[in-house]
């Protein structure tokens, strides 16, 4: 391969190397780099804008006795004879009299003056070989922002600061605002860029912050709503974390106190354009603008809870309730899901279900299909427990007293003690001291069985006073009754006495324990007769105990 | 000759007497067996008769042991089963009351006069009486109108009975010797039973002939038993004569 010759490009400072002998075009290469390198450093002007030139001010010298050239771009201050300066450099500019300084220059005129510095007698100087009238900071700063491509929004963060330390420089007042126009159009067009990323939008709300732009709590907040708006139309996923950062905003108060003040004329114009509205509206219409969508966010929240079949519809109505009660039609509509679904499943149900469907009817008036329901419900009952013998009926009766009792149902306690009856004839034949438990349970209802039948408390009440059975069931002993029948009312006796004669036997059953009825009741027969035909003769009180 | 009569007199009494004896200790011999078959049979007017025999025929053997005086006993328990009185105590002494609730004094006296003609059997508790340690009082929890009954008597056996079976109620028959209406209103009827007839029962079937549950109360089959052995463990004819004696000496002294 032979070697090939260096070349430069148009600028001089890129090349490229021809491939021809590797060690020598290196070698060449090096050579002519030095020789270049002093004769650059005189040959090109250095340009430098007023405070840069300040930085070197101790170069100075240094570049006067080196001749070295300089551009210095700055604002014209002031002209003194043939001098002129720029606003802030302590360095007269020695105006070639073939370029004059033109005449009445305004004060802050940028200008590019190149030239050299000069040392006369420790008098340092700048002497101008060219000047240049530029265009304004602002005007600079316009051009520089139309330049910018509208994917590169943080371009314009740069522009800003650039021109914000030129106008710091020159307290520029003008350019100061410019800057700052700079970086909200940057801030707002970063926004638009991320209209639709809500996260990301309200992680760029705090950059209003940082950047200290106009009005910042206020247009943070807009974009803050702007990012809740933005939620709204993504998945729920991310509803969660931004809820939550809305909660923890100090400044974004309101969301948690129910509004009732909201009116569907609010409402349609909120329904028509809300970021308009939230943006023109006042601190007062804010808050209830976030309450607004906070409602929303949180009633599809809950409501994304909500199962298919609606199992769970007064579970997410009770939320509902608890945290956006200004609307009641969901909390109704969500309630109403679950009663649909109980009462297409009306015989399955337990008896917390039921309670739970009979509430819900009840609350909304609808007592006609409560009562219903119960009816329906204990028909289905009735069908579950009719081939399970005693316990089936026992069962049975409870689930009637259950619905009499919750609901104040007569109808059905009266169905219910019916069944009891039944229960008792069936535990007659299966399970006789079942029979007598639920002979209590009925008696606890008013029903007695006297006579071989059954008797309410006002049927007995009307029977004859001197009615054994009657005075049994009160309790007390009378003439006539059996030693059994005694032993039934008072129990056993604490002592027995017996007296017999030729003709008659006498028995004295002494209750004188403590916690008994205190009598004593006697008891004759012939003295033929068996104990079984004792009758009571007479009751008495203890006289002593 | 006065001699020779004396001695044949004194050999002709001794015969006698030894003969007597001889007929007397074949008599409780053929007695024992017959009161066995009358007691299984419960044929108590038949047994009362070989009682009679049995305790005639201790008498002349001069038999005061133990088993005599079960016999004894048994003869007298037979005897006031055998003879009930024919009247209620408390529904003789109820009937005596007029319409303004005091007792009329004759049929006070005609209700003594029933009363006393036969045994009445008890089964109570008994009680020490305040005046007497002879004295026992009968717990009659029975009542007439306001006023109540106090049935006394005095009976050495009857206390140790009381003493034997504290807790429990003996059961036991007696003759009544008086009824005293109570003084006042809200007082009480006095009844005094005779201690000689005064007979501890022992026998289910005595107990079942005067009208008691004694075959199903076990309770009161266990006190005859605990009767029945304390009866052939005690001399109880002993502390009957104490008590003669101490009527006695107190009757001489009035």
């Amino acid at each position: 391969m032979k070697p090939q010759p260096a070349s430069f490009d148009s600028s001089g400072s890129v090349y490229h190397v021809r491939r021809s002998h590797p060690h020598r075009q290196l070698l060449f290469i090096i050579a002519v780099l030095w020789g270049q390198i002093p004769s650059a450093a005189q040959c090109v002007a250095q340009t430098l804008t007023v405070p840069e030139m300040l930085s070197k001010e101790s170069q100075w010298k240094t570049w006067a006795a080196e001749g070295r050239k300089v551009l210095i771009t700055g604002r014209y201050r002031k002209r003194e004879d043939q001098k002129f300066f720029l606003n802030r450099l302590p360095l007269p500019f020695l105006a070639p009299k073939a370029n004059p300084l033109p005449e009445k220059l305004p004060e802050d005129q940028p200008l590019s003056i190149s030239g050299k510095l000069l040392n006369v007698e420790n008098e340092l100087s700048f002497e101008v070989n060219g000047l240049k009238l530029d265009e304004s900071d602002v005007r600079k700063c316009v051009a520089d922002v139309a330049a910018v491509a509208a994917d590169q929004p943080e371009l314009l963060y740069e522009i800003a600061d650039r021109y914000q330390l030129i106008a710091d420089f020159y307290e520029d007042r003008e350019l100061l605002e410019q800057a700052r126009s700079v970086r909200t159009e940057g801030f707002q067009r970063i926004r638009q860029q991320k209209a639709e990323d809500p996260d990301a939008l309200w992680e760029h709300a705090e950059t209003a912050v940082v950047w200290k732009l106009p009005h910042v709590l206020q247009l943070r907040s807009e974009v803050r709503f702007q990012a809740l708006l933005s939620a709204l139309n993504k998945p729920s996923a991310g509803w969660a974390s931004l809820l939550a950062k809305m909660k923890l905003a100090d400044d974004e108060t309101g969301w948690a106190t129910p509004d009732h003040s909201w009116n569907p004329r609010r409402e349609q114009e909120y329904q028509k354009d809300p970021l308009g509205m939230y943006q023109s509206a006042d601190n007062t219409l804010r808050v209830q603008l976030r309450r607004r969508i906070f409602r929303e966010f949180r009633k599809r929240q809950i409501l994304s809870e909500l199962t298919s079949d609606g199992s769970n519809g007064i579970e997410i109505a009770r939320l509902l309730q608890r945290d956006i009660p200004e609307d009641p039609a969901a909390v109704v509509a969500a309630e109403e899901k679950e009663v649909q679904f109980l009462l297409q499943r009306i015989g399955m149900l337990n008896r917390r279900q039921l309670e739970t469907l009979c509430r819900v009817l009840l609350k909304h008036q609808r007592a006609d299909q409560a009562d219903a329901a119960q009816d329906q419900w204990l028909t289905s009952q009735e069908e579950r427990f009719k081939d399970s013998g005693l316990d089936g009926q026992l069962r049975l009766a409870d689930e009637f007293f259950f619905v009499a009792n919750t609901w104040d149902r007569g109808d059905h306690q009266i169905s219910g003690i019916e069944v009891l009856k039944a229960a008792w004839t069936t535990a007659g034949n299966e399970a006789p001291p079942e029979a007598e438990k639920i002979a209590e349970r009925l008696k606890a209802f008013g029903w007695e069985r006297v006579q071989n039948q059954w008797m309410t408390s006002e049927e007995i009440s009307s029977l004859p006073k001197t009615d054994i059975q009657r005075a049994m069931r009160e309790g007390r002993v009378v003439a006539g009754m059996t030693a059994e029948q005694v032993a039934g009312t008072l129990g056993r006796p604490s002592r027995v006495t017996r007296m017999a004669s030729g003709k008659l036997m006498r028995e004295l059953w002494v209750y004188d324990a403590p916690g008994t009825a205190g009598v004593v009741v006697q008891f004759v027969r012939s003295r033929g007769e068996s104990a079984n035909d004792s009758r009571v003769s007479e009751v008495g009180k203890v006289r002593q105990r | 000759m006065c001699g020779v009569v004396i001695a044949v007199s004194l050999t002709g009494l001794w015969s006698w007497n030894q003969r007597r004896q001889d007929n007397a200790r074949h008599a409780w011999r053929i007695a024992s067996d017959n009161i066995a078959e009358s007691l299984a049979a419960e044929n108590l007017q038949k047994l009362e008769s070989d009682l009679q025999q049995a305790v005639d025929a201790a008498a002349i053997l001069r038999r005061t042991d133990l088993e005599a005086q079960a016999v004894s006993n048994l003869l007298l328990q037979t005897r006031a089963v055998n003879n009930l009185c024919g009247v209620d105590l408390f529904g003789e002494l109820s009937a005596t009351y007029q319409p303004d609730g005091t007792p009329d004094p004759v049929k006070v006296r005609t209700a003594e006069q029933l009363l006393i003609a036969g045994w009445h059997v008890f089964q109570c508790r008994i009680l020490a009486h305040d005046s007497s340690e002879r004295v026992v009082s009968l717990q009659l929890p029975v009542e007439f109108g306001s006023d109540s009954l106090r049935t006394t008597i005095e009976s050495s056996p009857l206390r140790h009975t009381m003493e034997a079976f504290s807790g429990n109620s003996p059961v036991f028959a007696a003759r009544i010797v008086s009824c005293h209406p109570p003084a006042s209103a809200g007082g009480e009827w006095k009844v005094t039973l005779d201690p000689e007839t005064l007979t501890l029962m022992t026998s289910v079937a005595h107990c079942r002939a005067a009208g008691l549950p004694a075959a199903e109360d076990q309770e009161m089959i266990d006190q005859l038993k605990r009767q029945d052995e304390f009866v052939k463990s005690t001399d109880l004819e002993s502390l009957r004569e104490q008590d003669r004696a101490h009527r006695r000496a107190r009757e001489q002294a009035q």
